[in-house]
C-alpha cells in the first residue's frame, strides 16, 4: 500500500459541511447521504465534500481536532512524551493537508496549522527514525510501536522491510564471533 | 430642647431630633474635625425624659431598644419621605444645647453645611429639548448679547451661529476649525480658536477683524464683564484686556500651572476667579494683579480635553461666596476668610459636576454633571426644583440678559437648548415651614474653624466617603432611585444584531442573510442555486433595516427614512426595484416583508403596507411605540409598547392581523420582570414565538376562540450554559409534524454572531421546561407535550403512531414504578389501539388490576367516544360520502368484538373536546365520589346529544332518533359499515333504555 492508497482511503472518512443547495438523499454504496438543506451541516464523505467544494456548493465545517488549539495541545503532547501519542484521526496528515489544501478558508488560522502540522509531523518522523535507529542497534527481535497513523507506516514499511532485509543478509554472510 | 443621638447601628449615621423635625447626617461629609468631636461628644441621650450616658449608663437595653426603634424609624420616615415626596434631611448649623457643663466645653457649634434632598418625584425628571447646532461633538460654548436680542453659540466645527431670540433667523459665521470659547462686546465677538489667537469678528455679520492678542497655545475661557474682557490659555496664562482702552494694554494674572478651565469676574469685588487644570482654583485682585487665594481642592489633570471636570465656578453675589465643583459636590466658599461655608452634595448621584451658575434673581442654581444631567436647585434650601436630563453633558450655560428666568445651555454633542425656570421661581418645592426654618438656621452665625485647603486633607474625605456609606442608607436611597422612569426598549429587528456594530447582520431568515460591512449591504442566498448573492453600495443611503423574502428584497434606512424594494424575481425586467421616501420626520423603525405586502413601522406609531410593487395600501395605528414586527404568509404580528406597566416593568402588547381573512386580534404580552424582547417571529407552520433576553421562549396557541394562550416553552439561556455556551442566537423554530427544533448560532463568549467566519447553524431540540427535566418521566412529558402542542394537523398516521408510542413508553414507565394510579391516568390520554397495547403490556407485567382496571373503564368508554365521533362522521357525511368511513370503521369492529365479551358494564358517554385540544385535561373521570350516579350519568351524555347537533329538549326520543337517521342514510353502505351500524344500534339501544331508566331514577329523586 503506497501513500496515494492512503490518501484514497481516507477520503471515505466522513466531514461536515456546509451546503448552499437543495437536494434530497443520495444513496451511495457506503451508505445514503443527504438530505441536503441550505445551511443546515451535514455529514458527507470527504470525496464528496472536495467535490461540493470545488464546485462551490458546500463551506467545510472545520473539524474539532484541526482547530489551533487542539494542534497546539496535540504538538505539546508529542514534545513531551518519547513515545508516539495517539492522534485524533488514523489519516491526520493527510486529512489536514485535503482540508487545507481544498478549503483553507474555512479553517481558521490555516496558516498557523499547517505549520504546526509540519512540526508535528517532523517531530514524530524523527521519533521514528531514532527508533528504527535503536532497533536495528540494539539487534533486537522486535519493536512494538504504537499509535502509528497510516501515512507514517506506508512511509517506512518499504525502507523498513529491505533494511531489515539487508541486515539479516549480512548477519547470514558475517560469522558470529 | 435638642437632643443629640449617636446611632450605633447604622454606623455612619448620626441623627439629630429636635422637637418635632428629625435629622439624619451622614456623618462623613463633615469635617473630619468634626466628626471627631461629634463622635465623642455625643455620649447622651434623651429618651422617655431619663437622661442616658451613653458609655456609663447600666442601662445599656434601654439604650440599645432606643437605637433600634430610632433605625427602624428613621428607615421609615425615609421610605415615607419618599413616597410622599418631601424630604427628611434638614441640617444647618445648629447650635447644640449642651446636656452638661463637660461636654459643652468640647463643642460649642455644630458646624454642618451639608444638605440632602431625595427628591424622587417623577414630576421633577424632564428630557432636555436640545437643537443641534454644531456638526462635530465637543465643547460648545454659548453666550447673549447684552440686549438679549440675539444668542451665539461657537462649536468644534469651527462655526459661530447668530440666533436671533425673536425670529428664530440664524446666521452662520465661519471662523476656524475649531473654536473654544466665545464672547460678545457691543460690536466685537471674540472668539478662541484653535489659531493660537485671540480672533475677533464684527457683530453681527462676522467680518474678520484684527486680532488684539497672541498666544502659543489656544484661548480656552474667555470673561466678559462691561468692558473688561479676561482671557485664559492653553499656554497657562490668564489675561485681561480693556476694551474701553484703546491702548490694548494687557494685564497678566500669573502663577497657573496649567491650562486654564474657566474664569469668573466679580466686578463689583474686583476678583476674577480662575480655575485651572493644575487643581487649583485662584482668585486674584484685578486692581492690583495680586493673588489673594489659592484654593487646591479641584482634580489635577494635564489638559482641559482629558480634564473630568470643566470647573465653571460661579459667584454667588447675594451670599457673598465662590462656588466651586469638586467631584460630585459644589463646594461654597465665603469670600471673608474663604474657608468653606456649605456643601451641596446629591447622594443619589455620583457623577462629576461640570459648572455650576447662579441665576441672576439669586433664588436658585443649576448645577450640570458629566453625565448630562441638569439639576435646577433652590440657592437656599438646596430643594431639587427639576432635573433635566440630555445625553450629553452641559458645558456651557448663558443666562438671559433681559428675561431673567431664562437660559441656553450648550452639550458636548455640539446641541443647544432652552430652559425656563420661571415656575420653579414662583412656587419652591419646599413646604413654608421648612422653609422658615432653613432661614432661621442658616441665620445663626457660625464660628467655625477655618478649614485647610490642603489637597491630601480633602482627598481624604471624599475617600471614607465612598466606604462608609451604610448600608441600610444604600437601601433606602435605591429605593428612591426605583421610581426612574422605565426605560422602554427600543424597537428591533428580529435575527439583526446590534446596530452599534460596524459589521452586523441586518436580518437572517431561511432564505438568507443580509449583511452590513464596509458601508456595504450584501444580501446572500442560503441557496445559491436559488439566486446568487447581491452587493448593494450604502454610503449615501444608510439602510440599517432589511427583509428578505423569496419575491424581494427591502431594505430601509431609519436615518434618511428611505425604502428601497428589490423585485429580484419579478418578471418585469423593467422594474427590478422602486423606493419610497417617508415624509414629515417619520422614521422607519421596523420593517417587514411578507407574501404580498410590505409592512413598515415608523415612529408615528403608524404600520403602513404597501403592496410588493409599491401599492400603498392601508395605514393601521398602533397603541404606542412599536416594538417589533414580523409576519409570516399574510399574516402580521406587531409588538408595541402599551400602557404604564408595573413599576419598573414595560408594557408590550402584540397586534394580530390576518390580511386574507381579515382579522384584528390583541392583545398583552406576558413577560418577566425587568427583561426585554429580543425575538420574535413565526414558527414555520405559523405560530408565534417570542423570546425575552432572560432566555424565555414562549409560544402563542391559537385557542378553540380564536383568542392567543401565552404558554412558555423553555429557557434558552439556560439550556445553552448546560452545554457550556453564552448564548443560542435563535434564527428559527420549526415545528412541523409534532417536532420542535430550534435554528440557533451557538455563542460562545460573545453576544452577537460574527460575520467572519460565517457562523454555523445548528438544530437543537430543547425540552420543554418542566420541572425536574433530567428524569425520564419529565422527558417523556415534555415529548408528549410537544406532539400535542406542535401537531398542526390530527390525521397524520405517524403522528397518531408518535403519541402513542410516547404514551405507552409512559404507560411503561409508571408500571415499572409501580405507579398504577399514573398509569391509569395516562391510559385515558390514549385511542383504543394503544389500550391494547398497554393491556397486554399490564397483564404481561403481573399488574393484573391495573389491566382489569382499564378493561373495565376504559376500553367501553373508548369504543363509545369512537362510535360517537364516528356518527357525527356518518351525519357530516351527508355532504361528503367517503369511502375511508367504511375501512376505519371495519378495524374498530374487530377491535370491538374481540372486546365484545369481556364488556360487563353499560356503556358510559363522556364529553369530548375536539380530539387534540388541550392534551394533559384529564378527560373527566366517571366516577366522581361527591356525585351521586344519576347525576353523574345525566350531565355525561347531555353533551353527545349536543354533538349531534340536533337541537330538541326530549333527549331520550333525540337520541333514538339520531340512530334512525343513521340508519336510514347509510342503508346502501358498504357491508362492513352496515355491520357497524348495526352493531352501534344496538348498542345504543341499550344504553338509551339504561339512560330512560337512569333518567326516570334522577326524576324521582328529584
Amino acid at each position: 500500500m503506497d501513500i496515494d492508497e492512503v490518501q484514497y482511503l481516507s477520503e471515505n472518512e466522513l466531514i461536515s459541511v456546509i451546503p448552499n443547495f437543495k437536494h434530497p438523499e443520495i444513496n451511495l454504496i457506503c451508505g445514503s447521504v443527504g438530505p441536503f438543506l441550505p445551511l443546515i451541516p451535514l455529514q458527507v464523505p470527504i470525496w464528496m465534500a472536495i467535490h461540493l467544494k470545488e464546485s462551490h456548493r458546500c463551506r467545510f465545517v472545520c473539524p474539532e481536532w484541526l482547530t489551533l488549539d487542539s494542534v497546539q495541545e496535540l504538538l505539546k503532547q508529542e514534545q513531551q512524551q518519547a513515545t508516539f501519542t495517539s492522534m485524533p484521526n488514523p489519516y491526520v496528515f493527510i486529512l489536514s493537508q485535503t482540508i487545507m489544501n481544498v478549503a483553507l478558508e474555512d479553517v481558521p488560522n490555516g496558516d498557523q496549522i499547517r505549520l504546526l502540522m509540519k512540526d508535528l509531523w517532523d517531530l514524530r518522523l524523527a521519533k521514528l527514525r531514532s527508533s528504527i535507529g535503536n532497533l536495528a542497534l540494539s539487534g533486537s527481535l522486535y519493536a512494538k510501536v504504537t499509535h502509528l497513523t497510516q501515512v507514517e507506516i506506508c512511509l517506512i514499511r518499504n525502507f523498513l522491510k529491505t533494511s531489515l532485509k539487508h541486515i539479516a543478509q549480512l548477519q547470514d554472510v558475517v560469522p558470529e564471533e | 430642647m435638642v437632643i443629640y443621638s449617636n446611632i450605633q447601628a447604622p454606623k455612619k449615621i448620626a441623627c439629630l431630633i429636635a422637637s418635632n423635625n428629625v435629622a439624619i447626617y451622614h456623618r462623613t461629609s463633615w469635617n473630619i474635625r468634626h466628626i471627631y468631636n461629634f463622635i465623642h461628644v455625643i455620649e447622651y441621650l434623651y429618651y422617655n425624659d431619663i437622661l442616658y450616658d451613653m458609655n456609663k449608663s447600666s442601662n445599656v437595653k434601654a439604650i440599645k431598644a432606643f437605637l433600634k426603634t430610632l433605625t427602624e424609624f428613621l428607615l421609615y420616615l425615609i421610605t415615607i419621605s419618599f413616597y410622599s415626596n418631601t424630604l427628611v434631611s434638614h441640617t444647618n448649623r445648629l447650635k447644640i444645647t449642651p446636656l452638661n457643663a463637660s461636654v459643652n466645653t468640647k463643642i460649642t457649634t455644630f458646624p454642618i453645611a451639608t444638605k440632602r434632598i431625595y427628591d424622587a418625584s417623577e414630576n421633577h425628571k424632564k428630557m432636555l429639548s436640545v437643537v443641534s447646532a454644531h456638526s462635530i461633538a465637543g465643547l460648545t460654548d454659548v453666550c447673549y448679547t447684552k440686549d438679549g436680542s440675539h444668542f451665539l453659540t461657537c462649536g468644534q466645527d469651527g462655526d459661530i451661529h447668530v440666533f436671533d431670540t425673536k425670529t428664530d433667523q440664524i446666521e452662520h459665521i465661519r471662523c476656524a476649525d475649531q473654536c473654544f470659547c466665545l464672547a460678545v462686546h457691543e460690536y466685537h465677538i471674540f472668539i478662541g480658536t484653535n489659531r493660537n489667537e485671540l480672533e475677533v469678528r464684527s457683530y453681527p455679520h462676522g467680518d474678520s477683524l484684527p486680532s488684539l492678542a497672541h498666544f502659543t497655545q489656544p484661548v480656552s475661557a474667555l470673561s466678559l464683564s462691561n468692558s473688561l474682557l479676561f482671557i485664559g490659555t492653553k499656554d497657562f496664562k490668564v489675561v485681561m484686556m480693556n476694551l474701553k482702552d484703546d491702548s490694548n494694554k494687557l494685564k497678566y494674572f500669573d502663577g497657573h500651572q496649567a491650562p486654564i478651565l474657566s474664569l469668573n469676574v466679580y466686578e463689583e469685588k474686583r476678583w476674577i476667579a480662575t480655575s485651572c487644570c493644575d487643581g487649583s482654583v485662584r482668585i486674584f485682585n484685578i486692581d492690583k494683579q495680586n493673588l489673594i487665594k489659592q484654593l487646591n481642592i479641584i482634580h489635577k489633570s494635564n489638559d482641559i480635553e482629558t480634564a473630568s471636570s470643566l470647573v465653571k465656578i460661579d459667584w454667588d453675589k447675594n451670599d457673598q461666596t465662590l462656588a466651586i465643583p469638586v467631584k460630585n459636590t459644589v463646594h461654597f466658599y465665603e469670600t471673608d476668610k474663604w474657608t468653606r461655608k456649605k456643601t451641596y452634595e446629591n447622594d443619589s448621584m455620583d457623577q462629576i459636576i461640570n459648572l455650576i451658575s447662579f441665576s441672576p434673581c439669586g433664588t436658585l442654581f443649576i448645577v450640570s454633571y458629566v453625565n448630562g444631567q441638569l439639576s435646577i436647585v433652590n440657592r437656599l434650601t438646596f430643594d431639587i426644583c427639576m432635573i433635566y436630563s440630555s445625553k450629553d453633558a452641559v458645558c456651557s450655560l448663558a443666562w438671559n440678559p433681559t428675561q431673567t428666568n431664562r437660559f441656553t445651555c450648550s452639550t458636548m454633542a455640539g446641541e443647544y437648548a432652552h430652559v425656563d425656570i420661571s415656575e420653579y421661581i414662583s412656587k419652591p418645592t419646599s413646604t413654608l415651614k421648612e422653609e422658615n426654618e432653613v432661614e432661621n438656621t442658616t441665620t445663626i452665625s457660625e464660628d467655625d474653624e477655618e478649614e485647610s485647603e490642603s489637597l491630601s486633607n480633602d482627598d481624604e474625605v471624599i475617600k471614607e466617603d465612598k466606604e462608609i456609606i451604610p448600608k441600610w442608607f444604600e437601601r433606602a436611597s435605591s429605593m428612591i432611585n426605583e421610581t426612574k422612569t422605565v426605560e422602554l426598549q427600543e424597537s428591533f429587528q428580529s435575527t439583526s444584531t446590534s446596530k452599534y456594530l460596524e459589521s452586523r447582520y441586518l436580518l437572517w431568515n431561511n432564505i438568507g442573510a443580509i449583511t452590513c460591512y464596509n458601508e456595504q449591504i450584501q444580501i446572500a442566498f442560503h441557496d445559491v442555486s436559488y439566486h446568487h448573492s447581491i452587493t448593494i453600495d450604502n454610503k449615501t443611503d444608510k439602510y440599517d433595516l432589511g427583509d428578505l423574502s423569496l419575491s424581494a428584497i427591502i431594505l430601509a434606512s431609519s436615518q434618511t427614512g428611505k425604502l428601497l424594494c428589490i423585485l429580484y424575481q419579478s418578471w418585469d425586467s423593467n422594474m427590478r426595484q422602486w423606493t419610497i421616501n417617508t415624509e414629515n420626520n417619520d422614521k422607519i423603525e421596523n420593517i417587514t416583508l411578507s407574501e404580498d405586502f410590505i409592512s413598515i413601522g415608523t415612529s408615528q406609531r403608524l404600520i403602513r403596507l404597501f403592496s410588493l410593487s409599491g401599492i400603498q395600501q392601508r395605514i393601521i395605528r398602533l397603541q404606542g411605540p412599536i416594538v417589533s414586527m414580523s409576519s409570516y404568509q399574510n399574516q402580521l404580528w406587531i409588538i408595541h409598547h402599551s400602557t404604564q406597566g408595573l413599576p419598573k416593568e414595560q408594557a408590550i402588547s402584540y397586534v394580530y392581523l390576518d390580511i386574507e381573512n381579515d382579522s384584528y386580534l390583541t392583545g398583552p404580552i406576558p413577560l418577566t420582570s425587568k427583561t426585554k424582547l429580543i425575538w420574535i417571529g413565526f414558527s414555520d407552520s405559523g405560530k408565534c414565538f417570542y423570546l425575552e433576553k432572560s432566555g424565555y421562549l414562549s409560544m402563542f396557541r391559537r385557542t378553540k376562540g380564536n383568542q392567543f394562550e401565552p404558554l412558555l416553552i423553555c429557557n434558552l439561556k439556560q439550556e445553552a450554559e448546560k452545554n457550556n455556551l453564552a448564548n443560542y442566537w435563535l434564527l428559527g423554530v420549526n415545528d412541523f409534524d409534532g417536532k420542535f427544533q430550534l435554528r440557533v448560532i451557538e455563542l460562545r463568549g460573545q453576544s452577537f454572531p460574527d460575520l467572519v467566519p460565517w457562523p454555523l447553524v445548528s438544530i437543537i431540540s430543547l425540552p420543554l421546561s418542566l420541572y425536574e427535566i433530567n428524569t425520564e418521566k419529565s422527558q417523556l412529558e415534555s415529548d408528549y407535550l410537544k406532539i400535542k402542542l406542535f401537531n398542526s394537523s390530527t390525521d397524520n398516521e405517524e403522528c397518531l403512531n408518535n403519541e402513542r408510542q410516547c404514551l405507552i413508553k409512559m404507560f411503561a414507565l409508571s408500571c415499572k414504578l409501580n405507579r398504577e394510579y399514573r398509569a391509569f391516568e395516562i391510559c385515558q390520554l390514549m385511542d383504543s389501539t394503544a389500550l391494547q397495547l398497554a393491556i397486554k403490556y399490564s397483564t404481561k407485567s403481573g399488574k393484573l388490576t391495573l389491566a382489569q382496571k382499564i378493561i373495565d373503564e376504559l376500553i367501553d368508554q373508548k369504543k363509545d367516544e369512537e362510535q360517537t365521533e364516528k356518527e357525527i362522521k356518518y351525519l357530516s357525511s351527508e355532504i361528503i360520502p367517503s369511502s375511508s368511513i367504511g375501512s376505519s370503521s371495519s378495524s374498530t369492529i374487530s377491535f370491538s368484538s374481540t372486546f365484545e365479551e369481556i364488556k360487563s358494564k353499560r356503556a358510559k358517554v363522556e364529553t369530548t373536546n375536539a380530539p387534540f385540544n388541550n392534551p394533559f385535561r384529564k378527560k373527566k373521570l366517571i366516577n366522581t365520589p361527591n356525585e351521586t350516579s344519576t347525576n353523574d350519568e345525566f350531565s355525561q351524555w347531555k353533551p353527545t346529544i349536543n354533538k349531534t347537533r340536533l337541537s330538541s329538549t326530549n333527549k331520550t326520543t333525540v337520541q333514538t332518533d339520531v340512530h334512525n337517521e343513521v340508519t336510514t342514510e347509510n342503508e346502501d353502505n358498504s357491508l362492513n359499515a352496515k355491520r357497524k351500524i348495526d352493531e352501534t344500534e344496538n348498542n345504543n339501544e341499550e344504553t338509551t333504555k339504561n339512560k330512560r331508566n337512569r333518567l326516570q331514577q334522577f326524576a324521582c329523586n328529584r
